[in-house]
């Protein structure tokens, strides 16, 4: 470089004012700005108008896309209402949670448990045109056990006679799957199993038309045919999708929305702002249904709260205790945890969402026992339980979170500081959803997590024999993430399991929730409850434990 | 020069090829199971072993990384674990918008900042060069996301001058793009502006005003058309990492490209989907270094011997 340009590269950067030279006036750019914003924040309003009055089109918003519209792949809650909408199964559940006919006019079970026996309408076609038979179940559930299909549901179906044989490969078809006539399906199990007719109620045992099926290979979940009232109009991935009444619905008459329109992507403080500016019809149609930031707002504005419909949820949250790593393999340890948490903090932390929990089985679930007394919250009566199991000093642990998630960093916290008071010094492991999955599965690796568990279908097996049966460990991807084993539990969870006498099982089932609550592999939290919010002009909303939404019965009043 | 170009191309392959291994290192070092993932966490675990099995990842990662080799270079970047969906076909549909979006904001922030720049240049030390300097500052260092959110939350959701997010047409692109060209048009403005007072003190440029040239032919004929070649290099590389740097404003917006499919596809853990667009990227600024690299030798020859 010449003498010349250093001289003038040196007088340019002579001129360059930094935030030092002038400490104020960054700050007094920061207080314009504010005045900006506010002044701007003052001439708008937020009160919902109607978009686009006169059209009977539902607009919702999910935070991505589907993965797919495939029965026998779809498996969570934003993505089975959809599916709900455009095909048909056997049965389904009317407000008081009882199997009701729906594809089947009726079904008997053989004395022995072993063999149930659907009678199916005739009147109800696909959205193709062609009837639906009794032949196009039986397909549909021998494709969820095809391992070709990837269905995460095929555990669900195991029990079907042959289904193992067909799963290995020893067989070309599942024998236990049978069709007499196109208006009769016989389906036999290996062993009684009184649960699994809500298995034939879950999504994944919905009829799909196999022409379509081999027509679109793996694509079915992208071009889905069903017999549904609704069928797919228009799928643009990341961005929107339509869904239109479908004319030869056999119930056609009854269905009022002409079309529902969801946008995908924002997340749920996206979706509350475009709640409000009107540009959609529910705020949220994930399971928190009123963002966390939002709830007390809505809660407390005379308008928006007379839009709120809410329903307790057959789920619950709790923390579970490896009983397998000490010192959790002590009870009187697990039982003093459960004392020292302050649950109705937790509850209240998170705007009182929930319902405190006493034990395993939610108040909705068939089988609640209101007996149940749980633990109360009582720091005194844990530092003795810890000092009886020799811990009067305390301990350290670590309590696995999943990061993104708002609940659980204020369940962590919430945790942190209760235990701290009785000497337990616990430290927060947030990690991301897929590895909490899959390290609390692995025995022996995480001592405490939380948790969080949505019914598949309203019995309690579905609770007590998934999540704490003995038999249900494995060394990886185990389901009993507590790793509880106790040999008078398991006993009582496979005798009700073999039952057929419903009164008996859920008998046995409380006896068996009762030794879980003393034996405490879980901090029993609460039970969440659904809030939704919805636009004045949206009728129709009938929430039910199950099927909290129900897009097919709801519609927009002119 | 051929030679050159060979060269130059066979290192962006070396790149590529890189890239393919770190990321498929990384992605299964993650201590968590796409299976798991895809299953949900009902699952139990005879279900998992099969799907495993099904969707080979059982198979030993020497193996599965030769069979992803085998198909990138039948030019077949794999299905999505999670959609169904072909990653190229995903990666496709997606680019437009990104693009859109990123070429949206550069028209934004260079109408603002090359103006910017001249006149601080011109007006060297006086008021106006410092205000545009503090504000400069401010806007470089404000973040990303936070402005996304201000500008969304009031003139979206109070005043309702734009739609709040959603991809439906042009009026969509402008408040994410805005918010892009705000943090950058400073930085832009000041590299103007240091280029700027650089040619200004140019020999030509005095010939020029010595000839009693008006002083806008000056500015923007003799002077701009020099200042802005440097500039023009950096906007390149710009372009290229905007494809990538997206991530926050699409989601902020729900803008249906690359960024928000990067950042679903690492929570669902979609190992496919994560490999497809992360070597899109790569590929994308490999190729805007090649292409500025020869642009710059095509302005100025006596780059080549370097």
């Amino acid at each position: 470089m010449s003498d010349t340009k250093r001289v003038r590269r040196a007088r340019s950067h002579q001129c360059v004012y930094n935030v030092y030279t002038y400490p104020c006036i960054p700050l007094m750019a920061w207080v314009c700005l504010a005045i900006l914003f506010l002044s701007v924040s003052c001439t708008g309003d937020a009160h919902p108008r109607r978009l686009h009055p006169g059209e009977n089109v539902l607009r919702i918003a999910v935070p991505s896309d589907p993965r797919s519209l495939d029965p026998a792949i779809a498996y969570d809650v934003v993505t089975w209402p959809l599916v709900r909408t455009l095909f048909h199964g056997l049965v389904d559940y009317d407000d008081e949670l009882n199997l009701v006919p729906w594809h089947a006019r009726s079904w008997t079970i053989s004395e022995d448990g072993r063999t149930i026996t659907f009678k199916l309408r005739a009147d109800i076609r696909f959205s193709n045109g062609r009837p639906i038979t009794s032949e196009d179940f039986a397909y549909s559930l021998q494709r969820i056990l095809d391992p070709a299909t990837r269905s995460p549901g095929q555990g669900f179906y195991r029990n079907i006679a042959g289904a193992k044989a067909f799963q290995n490969g020893s067989a070309d078809r599942v024998s236990g799957l049978r069709t007499p006539d196109q208006e009769t399906l016989e389906i036999e199990l290996d062993h009684p199993d009184l649960p699994f007719l809500y298995c034939i109620a879950m999504p994944f045992a919905y009829a799909v038309p196999r022409e379509e099926v081999e027509r679109h290979g793996e694509k079915f979940g992208r071009y889905p045919v069903g017999g549904g009232p609704f069928k797919l109009a228009n799928w643009q991935r990341g961005t929107r999708m339509r869904l239109e009444k479908s004319p030869s619905y056999y119930r056609a008459d009854d269905v009022r929305l002409e079309a529902i329109e969801l946008m995908v992507g924002g997340d749920e403080t996206l979706h509350m702002m475009m709640f409000e500016r009107g540009e959609l019809d529910i705020a949220s149609v994930t399971s928190t249904g009123i963002p966390d930031a939002d709830f007390i707002r809505v809660m407390k504005d005379p308008v928006l709260s007379q839009r709120v419909a809410h329903q307790p949820l057959n789920a619950i949250q709790y923390l579970s205790m490896n009983t397998e790593m000490p010192p959790f393999d002590q009870v009187n340890v697990r039982r003093a945890v459960n004392h020292a948490i302050d649950r109705q903090r937790i509850v209240s932390l998170i705007s009182d969402r929930g319902i405190l929990a006493r034990g395993v089985l939610p108040p909705g679930m068939p089988g609640f026992d209101e007996q149940l007394e749980g633990y109360d919250y009582d720091p005194e009566k844990a530092r003795k339980l810890l000092a009886e199991a020799g811990y009067s000093e305390g301990f350290s642990t670590e309590l696995m979170v999943t990061a993104q998630s708002g609940i659980d960093t204020k369940i962590g916290q919430a945790v942190q500081q209760d235990l701290a008071e009785v000497g337990i010094a616990v430290e927060i492991r947030p990690v991301t959803g897929p590895t909490r999955i899959e390290a609390t599965g692995r025995r022996g690796t995480v001592p405490f997590s939380t948790f969080g568990w949505y019914q598949d279908y309203p019995d309690p097996s579905n609770f007590l024999d998934v999540l704490l049966n003995g038999n249900r460990i494995t060394e990886v991807n185990s389901t009993n993430v507590a790793f509880y084993d106790n040999d008078r539990v398991n006993a009582l969870l496979n005798e009700a399991s073999n039952s057929t006498d419903q009164a008996r099982r859920l008998a046995l089932y409380q006896e068996a929730e009762r030794l879980v609550v003393e034996d405490a592999p879980w901090v029993f939290l609460y039970y969440p409850q659904m809030y939704l919010l919805r636009q004045p002009w949206l009728k129709g909303l009938k929430l039910n434990p199950v099927w909290p939404i129900r897009y097919e019965l709801m519609w927009i009043e002119p | 020069m051929l030679s050159r170009i060979l060269r130059r191309l066979g290192w962006a392959a070396v790149i590529l090829w890189g890239t393919t291994v770190i990321t498929f290192l990384i992605v299964h070092a993650v201590p968590a199971d796409p299976v798991r993932v895809y299953a949900g966490a009902n699952a139990d675990a005879e279900t998992i072993e099969r799907l495993r099995s099904e969707m080979g990842f059982d198979d030993p990662l020497v193996v599965q990384y030769g069979r992803y080799i085998g198909n990138l270079l039948r030019g077949d970047l794999g299905t999505s674990l999670v959609t169904g969906e072909r990653v190229l076909d995903a990666i496709l549909a997606r680019f437009p918008v990104t693009l859109s979006l990123a070429l949206t904001a550069v028209c934004l922030w260079m109408l603002m900042s090359v103006p910017l720049g001249v006149l601080t240049a011109k007006y060297r030390g006086r008021a106006i060069d410092r205000t545009v300097l503090i504000v400069s500052l401010v806007a470089i260092s404000l973040p990303v996301f936070w402005l996304a959110r201000m500008l969304q939350y009031y003139l979206a959701y109070r005043t309702g001058l734009f739609p709040v997010a959603g991809w439906a047409g042009w009026t969509h692109l402008i408040l994410p793009a805005a918010t892009l060209a705000l943090v950058i048009t400073g930085y832009y403005a000041r590299l103007v502006h240091t280029n700027m007072v650089e040619v200004l003190n140019a020999d030509y440029v005095r010939v020029a005003r010595a000839k009693g040239m008006p002083e806008y032919v000056v500015l923007f004929k003799h002077g701009l058309r020099n200042a802005v070649i440097p500039v023009i290099t950096i906007l390149g590389l710009d372009m290229a990492a905007l494809m990538g740097g997206v991530v926050f404003t699409e989601n902020v917006f729900a803008l249906p490209g690359l960024g928000v499919l990067a950042l679903q596809s690492v929570f669902n853990l979609d190992v496919p989907m994560i490999m497809g667009v992360v070597l899109f990227s790569a590929a994308m600024v490999v190729c805007a270094n090649i292409v500025v690299d020869f642009v710059y030798m095509w302005i100025d020859p006596r780059v080549e011997g370097t």
